[in-house]
């Protein structure tokens, strides 16, 4: 008797944080799916199927638009930034030199910076890179200058995470794999290519995805260095929405987005789940 | 092997390059021209030509009044705003975190569903966690108010995110929601890598288990709590978002950077807004060097 209410307790604690974590997300796709009417009368399970508001966004609003920035942002920002990580990484994994441990103490605390303690300079550099550009391309392409700038200052701050990830990844890579290598007289950049490529690929692509899901949800620059409606990112996007009855708050719409940008990064993150875990430890406890 | 290690240690540097001129460029060059412009009287038409005006947006007495951000209330409210954030959002989670740890600890059929729950809370843009809380507080018909008013706690739906008596409590919610799973990863990785037999032992003789728990396993993972509360207190010191995007016009729980940005983008007050952030960068690098030295995690960086 007492076996079977200790697993009944150890049930309903797992249940409690199940519908704790999912709820407000289960929560939001219902809402997302009902009509107008339906939205307005609160309760737990969906009282209709409409697709209403799915339609409005992809095809009546200027959502699917602020998607494509997004992407566009967050494949040029992490492939910059994983490049020069990975032989960053290298460096502070795998070579001994001095100065090696205050390089990857400086990296840490740039990765906490304050955002906003940058934002002034930032905000100016931003003016001049946009003169600068305006004075060479054409208009055509001006439509973008934002998201150039956008893709650089996450860069700069997805660096540091990256190259603290990558590097604690490269640390438990054994030394006798590359010694071989070595004595056969390889050069660095062979070894990182062939030795080292095959083994972090899985490393390498769990840092970039969590290196995307920080930029895809980066609300501060991408506010500050957005301005109109064609260069903003989905964060900005979903802040914006608003209904056309001024105080009538679209919450179906809303939801709506919210579902679009969040299941991508729910089914990314489930189907990765136990490599993401050891990613985001590596990127705190071990030193 | 000497000289392969000489040409190891040169290949090294030669792919450090990179990410210092990124570094250097990117973060030191505009922490330099913010400290710069916060001695400046830059607004929104001399922006790229400023004067030095000295420490004046720091503070200044001018006909016997006190003026500058030191001077300034609603600076100090948003200090303390920030710190009440802070403390309260980080007890929260850490508490969430550990019992979130220990029950993702539990071996049977819905393990996987906990773990892969955990991380969804982790993964969803702070946008869309701050629309969904607001939605399901919403005072006519979120679902928050209906099932008070359903259990017969409230009569009439409250407007939980808008009260400047709530929104703040709001906002601790919706923070230890996002980021508790955080802590929990941390902890539950520290408490992973404990002896098998530590984790055994509170169950064998488990007849108290919060007991068993508190003197031996806790102490042991004390190290994983404190670098998840050092990663959470860094973030919860800048916070923007949630505060920003609950309650935005509200005065009453703006946060050091919703102060700065306010100051800067609302109402161009580019020197003032950089000096605010100055004041913010020094007050969050003092509570980060107590912190770590407190914690001992400085020596992070003295790697074997």
């Amino acid at each position: 008797m007492n076996k079977l209410y200790d697993k009944i307790f150890k049930y309903g604690l797992q249940i409690i944080v199940i519908i704790f974590c999912v709820f407000p997300f289960y929560y939001a796709v219902m809402t997302s799916l009902e009509g107008s009417a339906a939205v307005f009368v609160p309760n737990f399970f969906p009282t209709e199927i409409n697709p209403k508001n799915y339609i409005y966004l992809l095809f009546e609003h200027n959502f699917p638009n602020t998607i494509l920035n997004s992407l566009f942002v967050a494949i040029v920002t992490v492939s910059i930034s994983i490049t020069i990580s990975y032989f960053a990484a290298w460096s502070l994994s795998r070579v001994n030199f001095q100065g090696r441990s205050m390089f990857l103490f400086v990296i840490l605390a740039i990765s906490m910076f304050p955002q906003i303690a940058v934002l002034t300079g930032m905000y100016q550099l931003f003016l001049n890179f946009k003169e600068f550009y305006f004075n060479i391309f054409d208009l055509r392409v001006k439509g973008i200058t934002s998201l150039l700038w956008l893709c650089f200052t996450y860069t700069m701050f997805n660096i540091p995470f990256t190259v603290w990830v990558l590097t604690t990844f490269m640390k438990g890579v054994p030394k006798e794999i590359e010694e071989a290598a070595i004595v056969d007289g390889a050069s660095s950049f062979l070894i990182l290519r062939k030795i080292f490529l095959p083994i972090m690929t899985p490393a390498i692509f769990t840092t970039a995805i969590m290196a995307m899901i920080a930029v895809w949800n980066e609300f501060l620059f991408a506010l500050t260095f957005t301005a109109t409606n064609s260069d903003r990112t989905i964060t900005v996007g979903i802040a914006l929405i608003n209904g056309t009855v001024e105080y009538e708050v679209p919450w179906g719409s809303i939801m709506a987005a919210s579902v679009i940008v969040t299941v991508p990064l729910v089914i990314i993150t489930l189907l990765l789940q136990g490599r993401i875990m050891s990613g985001l430890t590596a990127g705190s406890i071990k030193g | 092997m000497k000289s392969v290690s000489q040409i190891r240690k040169r290949t090294a540097l030669i792919f450090l390059i990179p990410v210092t001129i990124i570094l250097l460029s990117s973060a030191l060059y505009p922490l330099i021209s913010t400290l710069y412009l916060s001695l400046t009287d830059a607004e929104l038409e001399n922006f790229l030509n400023p004067n030095y005006v000295g420490f004046i947006n720091y503070i200044e007495n001018y006909e016997g009044m006190w003026y500058g951000v030191l001077a300034d209330s609603l600076f100090w409210n948003s200090v303390r705003n920030t710190l009440v954030f802070t403390i309260f959002s980080i007890s929260l989670e850490v508490v969430l975190g550990i019992s979130f740890a220990l029950i993702m600890l539990i071996e049977n059929k819905l393990k996987w569903f906990v773990r892969a729950a955990v991380l969804i809370p982790w993964a969803i843009p702070t946008i869309v966690s701050a629309r969904m809380f607001e939605w399901m507080l919403q005072d006519q018909f979120g679902i928050f108010n209906y099932m008070l008013i359903g259990l017969g706690i409230l009569e009439q739906g409250k407007a939980w995110t808008t009260d400047p008596q709530t929104s703040m409590i709001v906002i601790i919610i919706i923070d230890a929601w996002k980021t508790s799973p955080f802590v929990a990863i941390l902890v539950y990785a520290g408490l992973k890598a404990l002896p098998n037999e530590v984790l055994e032992a509170g169950k064998v003789d488990g007849t108290n288990g919060i007991t068993q728990f508190y003197y031996i396993i806790f102490p042991l993972i004390l190290p994983a709590i404190a670098v998840a509360i050092v990663f959470r207190g860094l973030d919860a010191l800048r916070v923007f978002d949630l505060i920003y995007l609950i309650n935005a016009g509200s005065k009453d729980i703006m946060s050091m950077t919703v102060y700065a940005r306010r100051e800067m983008f609302e109402y161009s007050h580019f020197g003032f807004g950089a000096a605010a952030s100055t004041m913010l960068t020094l007050i969050i690098g003092v509570i980060a060097v107590i912190f770590i030295q407190r914690t001992r995690l400085h020596k992070l960086d003295e790697m074997e």
